[in-house]
């Protein structure tokens, strides 16, 4: 007798197996009824933290990429306003 | 194979909001699920559980069942989907042995004569020392007899892959078998003269 022998005959036996009755309709009905509105709270919750760092990422990136663009500008904005 | 009308209208129902509609069709499916799901635990809480959570889970994608094949194939699918990752999250017991006088309690009887849940048991734990994409192909292939196509379909793996881990989950198992002692039964009936 095989390995696939064994496993062959133990599933056939085990196949007749009847599993315990269960009811899960409640419990199933209760976390249908809160998912959604669990679910938009977090998710708005995630959205608003996400746009909130985004913004300030962007605001960084954007004088971050002007003073690499033209490192003097702001020296030479000095200046002139000193001149004037 | 044609969906089942009141299947259909439940559906419907359902994704209108109506929860007694989709309750309806728990009670219809849910001890089919956890016939499904007993192969996957032997405790009937982690049971409930586990079929509670394949019903959440088709809850929320129930939108996208397109009404092609029986709502039990879909179920099927799902409960198949939960129970890999429920193995997936549990640790594989290291020292646990199945003793081997189990064994030769369960295949020294008659076939006919082998009690179910013994042997439900002892496949059980025989296979829980397997990793979960083993045990997952052997459980589709021979607990629920199902094609290469079908274990295909069932797990979203392509046939060739079923082939490649139902052949190295054989291995697995007759190495096992051999350090367990499994089929060195003396009073196997067939070996008797």
């Amino acid at each position: 007798m095989n390995e696939l022998d064994v496993l062959r005959r133990l599933a056939s036996a085990a196949r007749r197996e009847n599993p315990p009755l269960i009811d899960v309709s409640g419990r199933v009905l209760r976390a249908i009824a809160v998912r959604p509105e669990r679910v938009s709270r977090v998710f708005f919750a995630f959205a608003g933290a996400c746009s909130a760092a985004a913004m300030v990422v962007f605001f960084l990136a954007l004088r971050a990429w002007a003073a690499w663009q033209d490192p003097v500008n702001d020296l030479v904005g000095s200046f002139s306003m000193v001149m004037q | 194979m044609p969906v089942d009308p009141s299947d259909q209208r439940d559906i419907r129902a359902g994704l209108q909001g109506d929860g007694e509609a989709y309750a309806r069709l728990v009670r219809r499916y849910q001890n089919a699920v956890a016939g499904r799901m007993w192969r996957f635990t032997r405790d009937r809480q982690t049971l409930e559980e586990l079929v509670h959570e394949v019903f959440v889970e088709a809850y929320v994608s129930l939108r996208r069942y397109r009404g092609e094949a029986p709502l039990a194939h879909w179920l099927n699918r799902i409960a198949t989907r939960v129970g890999y990752r429920f193995w997936k999250r549990q640790r594989r017991p290291a020292a646990r042995t199945v003793e081997l006088q189990d064994w030769d309690a369960v295949l020294s009887n008659d076939e006919e004569r082998t009690d179910p849940a013994e042997a439900g048991r002892v496949l059980h734990e025989l296979m829980g020392r397997l990793g979960p994409r083993d045990r997952l192909v052997l459980t589709l292939m021979y607990m629920e007899e199902l094609s290469v196509e079908q274990v295909a379909q069932r797990t979203g793996w392509s046939k060739t892959m079923v082939k490649v881990q139902a052949f190295r989950a054989r291995r697995k198992l007759r190495k096992l078998f051999e350090d367990i002692g499994v089929g060195r039964t003396r009073n196997m009936p067939e070996d008797r003269p």
